[in-house]
């Protein structure tokens, strides 16, 4: 199973939301990193067969994109916004969406949701009204409500915004070993998310893909561009306004500084290890 | 998935107030406003005799006479005029049937009860007309002789020129019109036209117009009408939709029995109370289903729950068709209940009188004449808040239309009203004179049900995929 994606182009009147985007999705899970507002929830609505493109080519495992039907009976989607009828019991919501999917023998379905309430630990409250559950809950819902037709490509839009780290984690997990044989596509601003879930990725920036790769490749593209720097208060200010500062930490009287930059920004400058985030920061700002 | 999604959907409507709510207000319209004939009752109608005499047991078993507005308060009947009233009674009846009795004996018992009661009561000369007019009532018919007609429409020009106003009935609403020069002058020249050689209209009511003969043909003293209703500004007692109420006349016994033997004959009884009771169901689907149709498409997107649906496999037909028959089966179960109810209180009435019914006729009318107004309601309901983004606007809308259904209470069967009015319970021939033009009305609403279905499905299969189809919706950041 494979998507690709060629010369994808989507707007909105005249706003661009994607331009000639190229793309190869294999299996496993592919981030999709960006911004607020740069594109990703455009192209996982693409993706899903909910939203028409303007131009380009997406095959989806051999099938124009057009095929919407074949297409979205092979996936599962879980939207960036998303609830349930509250009034609806978590199993008779799961129910609900697996006739939805065209899973037609009664025991198929109810063995099908027992299965992935107990995976995403909800299994005890089968019976409990959707309006009841907490954000964390309604999340692993929405996981098991885009698995309950075995999907072969599984679209997540933002699933760990509003969590707690140790939801967010679990969360993470929870897809990874989801993934398997599948595509996972995993839309995210949270570089984090990428990083410990994700062999490859995009980041896309204002309908731009800005990089596209392994994970590896695009930390090998920060080497040597990420600094760290103990400065005093004073000097503080002409970093902070001549090089992209990712993080500080503040210390008695220094403060630990870390920076982009593309050659040593300070005498007692060292160089450090870049992470996902600070690649993506590399990506987005500093190596403009 | 048709069906298993059906079922899923009429079970979540079970659980929403708003049914509970349509479901109270159906069953209150049917128990306030239906009023099918209970066991002890008479449907057949009574004669004059008969209904004298059953006035005199009345009066003889209660010491009194009855209060009503001739005599006023009803007068106590000592032991001697309980005598008077019995022996009457048995001088009616004898052996024989009171029907049978000839009419100048009839008279005469009359005439010696009302003496031997001390006079100016209902029974004598003077009071009894009118007492009979008040009292026994076998409904209206519309009048035969186009004179009549014209004579009756006369009269009323004549008193609304006198009164200097008339009613206008706009949207159900009267609003009074005050007449001008303009005004006054139209009728005067309605009169004029009407009576060649004009009419003095201070002749009324002395002359009453009771010899007043008109030369003009039907299509002229309908021009004539027409022209003053627009000229008085419309919607008046002389339009077209109003005046026929205006045009009719008391039944006399006779008729009224020949309206009997076909509601007995070819109506089996429940055929001619399933109309009525069809008028009454009718107004209710005609506006409340409205209020389930409008928001349950509206409510995935305001659930948040749209796109977990958008992206499903079922097909946009299937999704839409079991959404819209959820609440057409949800609503004509009701109807069929209480078409149920209504039969089997018909079937103790049948029991108990003698009389065969038509044990299907309840539902037959149900299926025939509600079905499409509760198809068209939905139907529109759904389309409109499909297409605005918003349950609201459908809400006025179907009121509107409903409105205009509602009046007249029956004749009107044109193809922009979607409510089969039928408010009288009346022969299988009245009924059949207007069967075709109720046939087509039917036909025409199912029609445009299937065409309003298909938009429907057409519009949320383009939005489905994210198409700008009809824009964000005119009421779309106007949510309740």
């Amino acid at each position: 199973m494979k998507i690709k994606i060629k010369d994808l182009t989507k707007n909105y009147g005249s706003k661009q939301a994607l331009r000639n985007v190229d793309l190869d999705i294999g299996e496993g899970m592919f981030g999709l990193l960006g911004p607020n507002g740069a594109g990703k929830t455009t192209l996982m609505r693409i993706l899903a067969a909910i939203l028409d493109k303007s131009s380009g080519m997406v095959d989806v495992g051999g099938l124009d994109i057009s095929n919407k039907k074949e297409i979205r009976s092979m996936l599962g989607y879980l939207p960036q916004d998303f609830s349930m009828f509250p009034s609806m019991s978590v199993f008779e919501a799961m129910d609900y969406l697996s006739i939805l999917s065209g899973i037609k023998d009664r025991r198929e379905r109810k063995g099908n949701i027992y299965r992935l309430l107990e995976k995403v630990n909800l299994e005890n409250n089968i019976k409990t009204r959707v309006r009841a559950l907490s954000g964390g809950m309604k999340r692993r819902l929405g996981i098991a409500q885009a698995l309950i037709n075995d999907p072969k490509i599984l679209i997540v839009d933002e699933p760990t915004a509003g969590l707690d780290p140790e939801e967010r984690i679990r969360f993470r997990n929870l897809l990874a070993e989801f993934s398997g044989k599948r595509v996972v596509i995993l839309s995210t601003h949270i570089a984090g998310d990428v990083e410990y879930s994700c062999k490859n990725l995009a980041i896309l920036d204002e309908g731009w893909i800005r990089y596209k790769g392994s994970v590896y490749g695009l930390l090998e593209r920060a080497k040597n561009k990420v600094w760290v720097v103990h400065a005093m208060q004073k000097d503080f200010s002409f970093l902070n306004r001549k090089y992209p500062v990712i993080s500080t930490v503040a210390g008695d009287d220094r403060i630990k500084v870390r920076l982009i930059a593309g050659k040593s920004p300070a005498s007692e400058a060292v160089p450090a290890e870049p992470t996902v985030e600070d690649a993506y920061m590399y990506i987005m700002k500093g190596e403009e | 998935m048709f069906i298993k999604l059906l079922n899923k959907e009429i079970k979540y409507l079970l659980g929403s107030i708003s049914s509970y709510l349509l479901l109270v207000v159906i069953i209150a319209f049917y128990f306030s406003q239906f009023e099918p004939p209970g066991i002890n009752d008479s449907i057949k109608p009574v004669s004059e005799m008969e209904f004298i005499y059953n006035t005199m047991a009345k009066d003889y078993e209660n010491g009194s006479l009855s209060s009503n507005i001739i005599t006023g308060a009803g007068k106590e009947l000592s032991s001697e005029d309980k005598k008077a009233v019995k022996k009457a009674m048995d001088n009616m009846k004898g052996d024989k049937e009171v029907v049978g009795l000839i009419r100048e004996k009839y008279l005469d018992i009359l005439g010696k009860l009302d003496k031997e009661l001390g006079g100016d009561t209902y029974y004598g000369d003077r009071l009894r007309e009118e007492f009979l007019r008040i009292s026994l009532n076998y409904g209206q018919k519309p009048m035969d002789d186009s004179q009549d007609r014209m004579r009756i429409m006369l009269k009323w020009m004549s008193l609304d020129y006198r009164k200097g106003e008339i009613y206008s009935y706009r949207f159900g609403m009267a609003r009074t019109i005050r007449f001008g020069e303009n005004e006054k002058q139209a009728i005067r020249d309605a009169m004029n036209k009407m009576k060649a050689g004009g009419t003095n209209i201070l002749d009324f009511p002395p002359k009453d117009f009771q010899d007043t003969r008109f030369n003009i043909d039907e299509s002229e003293f309908a021009d004539i009408l027409d022209t003053l209703d627009k000229k008085l500004g419309g919607m008046t007692r002389y339009n077209s939709m109003m005046r026929d109420g205006l045009m009719t006349t008391s039944m006399t016994y006779e008729e009224a029995m020949v309206r009997f033997n076909t509601i007995v004959e070819k109506d089996m009884i429940t055929n001619a109370y399933a109309r009525i009771f069809a008028d009454y169901m009718g107004i209710t689907a005609g506006f409340f289903p409205v209020f389930l149709a409008a928001f349950i498409l509206i409510k995935d997107r305001r659930r948040k729950m749209h796109e977990l649906i958008n992206s499903r496999k079922v097909s946009s037909t299937v999704y839409i068709a079991a959404k819209y028959m959820s609440i057409v089966i949800f609503v004509t179960v009701i109807y069929l209940l209480l078409s149920t109810h209504a039969t089997l209180l018909f079937h103790n009435f049948a029991k108990a009188n003698g009389y065969r019914i038509d044990y299907f006729a309840f539902y037959k009318y149900c299926l025939i004449w509600v079905l499409p107004t509760l198809l068209f309601t939905v139907a529109l309901g759904m389309c409109i808040s499909i297409i605005i983004k918003s349950g609201v606007p459908a809400i006025p809308v179907q009121f509107f239309i409903w409105f205009i259904s509602m009046m007249p209470l029956s004749g009107d069967y044109r193809i922009f009203k979607p409510v089969i009015r039928f408010n009288q319970v009346s022969s299988h021939d009245v009924y059949l004179q207007w069967s075709l033009a109720i046939n087509t009305n039917r036909m025409f609403f199912l029609f445009v049900s299937v065409l309003l279905f298909m938009l429907t499905v057409f519009i949320w299969s383009k939005r489905r995929s994210g198409s700008s189809f009809f824009g964000k919706g005119i009421f779309y950041n106007f949510k309740i």
